[in-house]
């Protein structure tokens, strides 16, 4: 244990000696590979283009640094602070959802950017954190007994951003806020009939949705081609929309299975190196670790996530108070949603939602936002011990 | 643990969490491993052909030669201009330069190189059989052409011989998006060569060769990114003839030359100088049915197909006043055999006994068959007669005599059948394609009662009547009425006839050898049929057949007396056949020599050229002089004299 005298010495602050380093470590090699997978996934392609081969890596490796420059800031800062800030984050990105509504910019058929110079800036991943400070600060005041008027009021809170995220539509981001209210009220203390009545009203809502029309065609078909996805990229295939998405998967199934054990080596994967997988740099990018590194290395990087999700979990149970264990549980629902939504989807095991994967993923927005879901958890973690 | 998790619901929902977290990664892990252990060396060769796409080179098509080797078609190497598809989409003031220089518009340019037929990973060819100056100006101003070659390709050359022999050889061209559907599955190409005339087209399989397949790895956008492997193209394999060239050559100059003659002579029947448009000549070995010559005029040069024949000339060759030259009358010319046809009427005689060597009949000079009135060429009374001297003097009266009586024998008593003549035509190969290896062979026809019924029930305003009169079979003795005939089939039933009783299937091909020499395939000659003869009634017909050459009646001696060829001991018929007028008659010749175990067939049909002793017959001696190995003698017109049909 903490060793007074040693501490009384130290220049570090003494919270700053609780980092959870293996956390740090662990999120820091998943984007740094993650980065090596964006440069394997796009050299050939950007070189055909004539552009230079490094240019998505390096956007990526500043994305990464503002990333753990983000994830310091929000870990230093007493995360008790932001419970009193809690409904400015919210409003802030409800104001912002609105805004990307009105104003922003709109590409591969969803209204959900803002551009920045050169950059895109997604506004519903910095919502997903946001919803988590407000979500875990407001529900922790019912001291672990969220009763019916409580748990209305947060359905309330998560439907907003929900209802614009889907707008956009970007189903795949709002499912993500859905994981987290789950997770969040199961937590809180939610009495068991009206988790019972919850999952009820859920199961009416996607009954409504899959058969009322809710859903767009194009939305169904993505829902639910993977359960019938060939294991043939039949180039009949592209002719319709629907086909091309199970196209795409077979592609990105054959791009799997190629790495088989071992893998073909890293920038040895011919599928990856000829872009058989549409968006393999961002949604797709699990298809480059599976064909360049095999079983072995996608094992690895999964055991690398569930060590992300073990230090999560433990702070979450470690945690001082009930506003700190709702904190990481939203961190780690969003996280655990995500990977497994995603590299699920590049299997064939998950609906095909546009859903980067944590920390992997080419992508500014997403990036940063996983890591102040990280800084959050390390801040408790520091909150808890020091 | 801290208060706010004192609780065990909530130590319960927390393991809860951790539980779903590790259902959810098991089952990742789970698919992760059924992926890449189990379905992964399916994955393996999926996603090696994946990024594989395969060019083809053509393959130069094999040689076409005679039966001593010598070259009809060969190949040659013509100069190439392609662009490539990328540059030319990517530098369009390099397409507008290139068009300038093609004397093509942009447009069409644009259209050759958007053309689906060509390989989208290869360069197109824009300008084929490019001139010296265009590859050098190309080639020196590099700058400006970006992405433009120069290549060469095999493109097919024509010898004097091969020319001649257009019928025969026939062309290729660019496959057809019909043919091509056809055939996608035997590894044709779009753009591709394929035989569309002649042997070209009937022994594709082996001139074609084996295309060179290079394959190379492309990324999702059809790049080419490097080479994977390669295989050069297999030149196909040569093609010898039964044909020689020295006797095709021969042939179709004797045609030509007998029309020309024709041309300048006058018809006494019609008061016009013949018209003589087409003629075709035969050359068989009778021995084992291979052919020496398939003559035909007028010819198209096969060398304005090289590359597709332009619609000027196209349109020049269907001109009517072009008489139709890529008809091959040899195989696809029907004609009224006249006389000729007495071979069939003697030999169903003799079969069927109605007449034996040694019987005779007055020929009066005319007969008359139920309404109908029949004379001889000339009203001409031969008097009393067998039937060599039948077939030497070519009496007309004798043979619708005999045809009569084979429909009255049926009718009353039925002691025939009502087609026992046409059977007989029949077995000799008429009525049927002979089965010659070359495309789109005409049958011919044979006149039957039940053909005459089908073609009145069929066309009721073509034809008069639906029945079948004596008339009818009186004038399908002497090769009339409706009888038609190809000049290959006419040769080879006299070939038939002249080798002792087999026909064999006319062949065109010895044997496909490898270019180093080494035969590939041998055809060997097909029998198709027996007509066996008694050899008295054989050699009554013989002694018919050789009367006409050698015997001073014979309505050919005029032809042959006086000439080296008079010691060669050759036998024929003669035939002048009557169509339809306007059209003049058609004058044919069909012989054997040496009469015994021949050697030789050699048949002429000139349309519209007059007796078959004064035009026919000069044509077929002038191409027995150079089998023979004798001075060529002009086709000049042989006087006739009395009933010469």
């Amino acid at each position: 244990m903490i060793n007074p005298a040693a501490y009384r010495q130290s220049r570090i602050p003494s919270r700053w000696r609780h980092l959870d380093l293996v956390l740090v470590i662990v999120v820091t090699l998943i984007s740094a590979f993650g980065a090596l997978m964006i440069y394997t996934a796009t050299r050939d392609r950007l070189q055909a283009e004539g552009l230079s081969p490094q240019y998505y890596v390096r956007k990526q490796l500043v994305f990464l640094l503002i990333g753990l420059v983000v994830m310091f800031v929000v870990a230093a800062i007493d995360y008790h602070h932001y419970r009193d800030w809690a409904f400015l984050f919210y409003g802030g990105s409800v104001v912002m959802l609105l805004a990307v509504y009105a104003v922003g910019h709109k590409s591969k058929g969803a209204q959900a950017w803002f551009q920045v110079g050169s950059y895109q800036f997604e506004p519903s991943e910095f919502a997903k954190i946001a919803l988590i400070v407000a979500l875990a600060s407001y529900s922790a005041t019912f001291k672990g007994r969220l009763d019916g008027r409580g748990l209305a009021v947060i359905v309330t809170l998560a439907a907003v951003p929900f209802a614009l995220i889907y707008k956009q539509p970007d189903l795949g981001s709002a499912l993500v806020l859905l994981a987290v209210l789950i997770a969040l009220v199961l937590i809180a203390g939610t009495r068991a009939r009206h988790l019972g009545l919850l999952a009820l009203v859920a199961l009416i809502g996607v009954v409504g949705v899959v058969h009322f029309g809710v859903l767009k065609q194009y939305q169904k078909a993505r829902l639910t081609s993977f359960v019938s996805s060939p294991d043939q990229p039949d180039p009949k295939l592209l002719q319709t929309e629907a086909g091309a998405n199970l196209y795409n998967l077979a592609e990105s199934k054959i791009t799997i299975s190629h790495g088989g054990l071992t893998g073909q080596g890293i920038g040895k994967g011919t599928q990856t190196n000829l872009s058989y997988v549409p968006e393999q740099q961002t949604d797709f990018i699990f298809t480059a670790v599976g064909e360049q590194v095999g079983l072995v290395g996608s094992a690895l990087l999964l055991m690398l996530y569930l060590a992300v999700v073990w230090r999560t979990w433990r702070t979450a149970t470690l945690s001082r108070d009930l506003s700190g264990t709702l904190i990481c549980i939203g961190v780690l629902a969003m996280l655990v949603f995500q990977v497994f939504e995603n590299i699920g989807m590049t299997m064939g095991i998950m609906p095909i939602a546009g859903i980067p994967l944590p920390f992997m993923s080419y992508g500014g927005s997403a990036l940063i936002a996983s890591f102040a879901g990280i800084g959050l958890v390390l801040n408790v973690r520091m909150r808890t011990f020091g | 643990m801290t208060a706010p998790l004192g609780s065990d619901t909530a130590r319960v929902r927390l393991t809860m969490v951790l539980v779903v977290v590790a259902c959810l990664f098991a089952s990742l892990f789970a698919r992760l491993w059924s992926l890449q252990v189990i379905n992964a060396p399916k994955a393996q060769a999926v996603a090696e052909n994946n990024g594989i796409r395969a060019i083809y080179t053509p393959a130069p098509r094999g040689q076409i030669l005679d039966r001593n080797g010598v070259v009809l078609v060969g190949n040659r190497l013509s100069e190439v201009i392609e662009v490539d598809r990328q540059s030319a989409i990517a530098n369009p003031s390099m397409v507008v330069r290139l068009a300038a220089l093609l004397g093509m518009t942009v447009s069409q340019l644009d259209a050759v190189v958007a053309n689906k037929v060509y390989s989208p990973y290869a360069p197109v060819p824009v300008l084929p059989d490019a001139s010296a100056s265009e590859i050098l100006y190309v080639q020196e101003h590099q700058d400006l052409f970006t992405g433009v070659t120069a290549t060469t390709e095999a493109v097919r050359a024509y010898s004097a011989a091969g020319k001649a022999a257009a019928n025969i050889v026939g062309y290729a061209g660019q496959i057809g998006s019909a043919q091509y559907q056809q055939l996608k599955s035997k590894g044709y190409q779009g753009g591709d060569q394929i035989g569309l005339a002649g042997v070209e087209a009937s022994y594709e399989a082996m001139l074609r060769g084996q295309p060179g397949v290079e394959r190379v790895q492309v990324n999702s956008k059809g790049n080419v990114l490097s080479v994977v492997t390669s295989t050069s193209p297999v030149r196909g394999a040569d093609l010898r003839l039964s044909i020689d060239a020295t006797v095709q050559m021969a042939a179709a100059n004797a045609v030509a030359q007998g029309l020309a003659t024709a041309q300048h002579s006058f018809d006494r029947v019609t008061g016009r100088d013949f018209a003589a448009p087409a003629g075709a000549a035969v050359v068989e070995d009778p021995r084992d049915g291979s052919l020496l010559a398939l003559a035909t005029y007028p010819v198209y040069n096969p060398e304005d197909f090289l590359g597709g024949i332009s619609q000027s000339k196209y349109a020049a060759y269907q001109a009517p006043a072009a008489n139709q030259p890529l008809v091959d009358r040899t195989i696809q010319g029907q004609y009224a055999p006249g006389s000729t046809f007495k071979l069939v009427t003697a030999t169903a005689a003799l079969q069927a006994g109605l007449i034996t060597p040694s019987s005779t009949y007055t020929d009066q000079g005319h007969i008359k068959i139920g309404p109908q009135q029949f004379h001889n060429d000339n009203f001409e009374v031969l008097g009393t007669i067998n039937l060599t001297g039948a077939l030497i003097r070519s009496s007309d009266i004798f043979f619708n005599q005999l045809g009569a009586e084979f429909w009255n024998g049926y009718v009353n008593g039925r002691r025939f059948g009502p087609t026992a003549l046409q059977d007989v035509a029949k077995r000799y190969g008429f009525d049927s394609t002979s089965q010659v290896a070359l495309p789109h062979e005409a049958p011919g026809k044979i006149p039957t009662p039940a053909s005459v019924k089908s073609d009145f029930a069929q066309h009721p305003k073509d034809f008069l009547t639906g029945d079948w009169f004596t008339g009818d079979s009186a004038q399908v003795a002497v090769g009339q009425f409706e009888v038609l005939v190809t000049p290959l089939q006419l040769a080879n039933a006299y070939s038939t006839f002249a080798n002792g009783g087999t026909r064999w299937q006319p062949r065109i091909t010895l044997d496909a050898e490898e270019p180093g020499g080494r035969v590939l395939v041998a055809y060997a000659p097909v029998k198709k049929e027996t007509v066996v003869l008694p050899d008295p009634d054989r050699q009554a017909m013989l002694a018919g057949f050789s009367g006409v050459v050698n015997n001073p009646l014979g309505t050919a001696y005029g032809v042959f007396a006086n000439t080296p060829l008079a010691a060669k001991d050759i036998a024929g018929k003669t035939g002048t056949a009557q169509v339809s007028p306007p059209k003049q008659n058609t004058s044919l010749f069909t012989s054997f020599a040496p009469s015994v175990n021949p050697t030789f067939e050699v048949t002429a049909v000139l349309e519209q050229a007059g007796y078959g002793a004064s035009i026919a017959g000069p044509v077929v001696r002038q191409i027995y002089d150079v089998l023979y190995g004798l001075p060529p003698q002009p086709v000049v017109q042989t006087a006739v004299s009395g009933a010469q049909t």
